[in-house]
């Protein structure tokens, strides 16, 4: 085919000659090796959250977690995944989570956020949550961009909310917002069937 | 204002219908009684009617349709006119002797270029439902393809439309089609969709099955299982159908056969 370049390649494979010469199986490999964007399926996703939330458990001693963003949201294809965490040593969480499958590189860090690049070539992020600020943390980190607007046009800026406790369960009247009561109580595996509303979480509402 | 689930959290129309207290009750898992789309050995499945319809009856469904490839997809096996009655009358048997299951006699029926399907129509009116799919041709134009789905739609045999975009997702994009029309059309002749929902098809969209809520056209989600092991795969579907904000009563396989017989009698 005569191709020389990365550019080239992708010339011929949008012009629809890759397929022609080669067959679609081996234009559909072409096109997602050309692929820029980073991402990885749902499905794909869901045994990595199991994982990191055991890790996150087990080996970082967090003392709960919950899959945020756009996993949470079941979106089908998943560029970075998202972990709400309480935890009282932060910064051992992350240096602990850098072991994570031999080596996570650490991407960035501040005092209440960390990033990862998993091997996949996803993102991980995890997210720490004052107890008092759990299912405000969940919200902010679960809902899209636009969602997020939206909801911030009619309760005013989240991050105004963070530490005020019950008082912002009044002011987001999201009806059944609830607080575990402890932590604790929302053992490893309990936590994880969220998904469609079975886990200790449901009443979080968050 | 009321829990919104979080996947609706996209930014749509749920924080208004939260303020107004008329979010949808979305489906969930519990509310799937069969399934409408499974092969088996007939065509390219890896396990027999019986063992199928027995797998299904485990997880508690109350029907299976066993819709197996049409002739002319030979490179999965596509079942034979003779071979077809031969199933039909096989499944009437298996049905006298099974109890707490039902096995519906379906076809993943071929939308051929033209927009008709893959069987006569004096053999698709002995199956309980269709599922038509397009597995050939997907380099048609928008309009060509728009069109042959809409031809095979005028087919009062014509039932479910299976992956209506044909898309693998991060391999391959779909086939485009006029995906407003399709929906019309549907809902003009009675038509449903499918949410495949096989994790790399998730096939239709989130945005498009939307679409089809919004216009008042049922759904099936389907697993399109080849084996026993792939029913698991429905909680993909369930997902994909909350994003949509489906509820159980415009969902196909959440209502009993005595209810979704009549909707595929055209």
């Amino acid at each position: 085919l005569k191709i020389a370049s990365i550019d080239e390649l992708r010339e011929k494979l949008e012009s629809g000659e890759i397929e022609s010469a080669l067959g679609q199986r081996l234009a559909q490999h072409v096109r997602q090796g050309l692929s820029e964007a980073h991402a990885i399926l749902l499905y794909h996703a869901d045994d990595l959250r199991d994982a990191i939330e055991a890790f996150l458990l087990d080996k970082c001693g967090v003392s709960a977690v919950q899959v945020a963003g756009a996993c949470r949201r079941r979106v089908e294809v998943v560029e970075e995944i998202d972990f709400v965490i309480q935890t009282d040593d932060f910064p051992t969480v992350v240096k602990k989570m850098e072991r994570y499958g031999g080596r996570t590189p650490l991407l960035k860090s501040t005092k209440d956020l960390a990033q990862f690049a998993l091997s996949t070539g996803i993102e991980l992020r995890l997210h720490r949550a004052e107890p008092v600020d759990w299912g405000l943390c969940l919200i902010a980190k679960t809902g899209s961009q636009v969602h997020l607007e939206k909801l911030e046009a009619f309760t005013g800026k989240l991050t105004a909310a963070r530490g005020k406790g019950p008082f912002q369960r009044k002011r987001l009247s999201m009806g059944r917002f609830r607080w575990p009561t402890s932590s604790r109580s929302c053992a490893k595996g309990t936590m994880r069937s969220h998904v469609h509303g079975k886990g200790c979480f449901r009443g979080l509402s968050a | 204002m009321a829990y919104i689930e979080p996947e609706l959290r996209e930014g749509n129309d749920e924080i208004a219908r939260a303020r107004e207290g008329m979010l949808p009750r979305l489906v969930g898992i519990a509310d799937i009684r069969g399934e409408l789309h499974a092969h088996s050995t007939s065509s390219d499945g890896a396990d027999a009617i019986e063992q199928m319809a027995l797998a299904a009856q485990k997880r508690g469904y109350e029907y299976i349709g066993i819709s197996d490839h049409s002739q002319s997809l030979k490179i999965a096996k596509g079942v034979s006119i003779e071979d077809l009655r031969t199933q039909i009358e096989y499944i009437d048997k298996l049905n006298q002797e099974l109890a707490g299951v039902r096995v519906l006699k379906s076809s993943e029926v071929d939308i051929l270029a033209d927009g008709t399907l893959d069987y006569p129509d004096d053999l698709l009116r002995e199956l309980d439902y269709t599922v038509c799919s397009i597995h050939s041709r997907f380099g048609l134009n928008r309009n060509q393809q728009t069109e042959r789905i809409l031809r095979a739609m005028d087919n009062r045999y014509f039932n479910i439309l299976g992956h209506a975009t044909g898309r693998l997702l991060l391999k391959r994009p779909g086939y485009e089609i006029d995906m407003d029309r399709v929906i019309a059309h549907a809902k003009a002749t009675g038509c449903f969709f499918e949410i495949n929902s096989s994790p790399d098809r998730l096939d239709l969209s989130a945005e498009h099955a939307r679409l089809a809520n919004e216009a008042g056209v049922k759904i099936a989600i389907s697993t399109d299982a080849h084996s026993t092991r792939e029913f698991g795969t429905v909680k993909y579907g369930v997902d994909q159908a909350r994003r949509a904000a489906f509820e159980p009563p415009s969902v196909l396989n959440c209502l009993p056969w005595a209810s979704l017989q009549p909707l595929f009698r055209r």
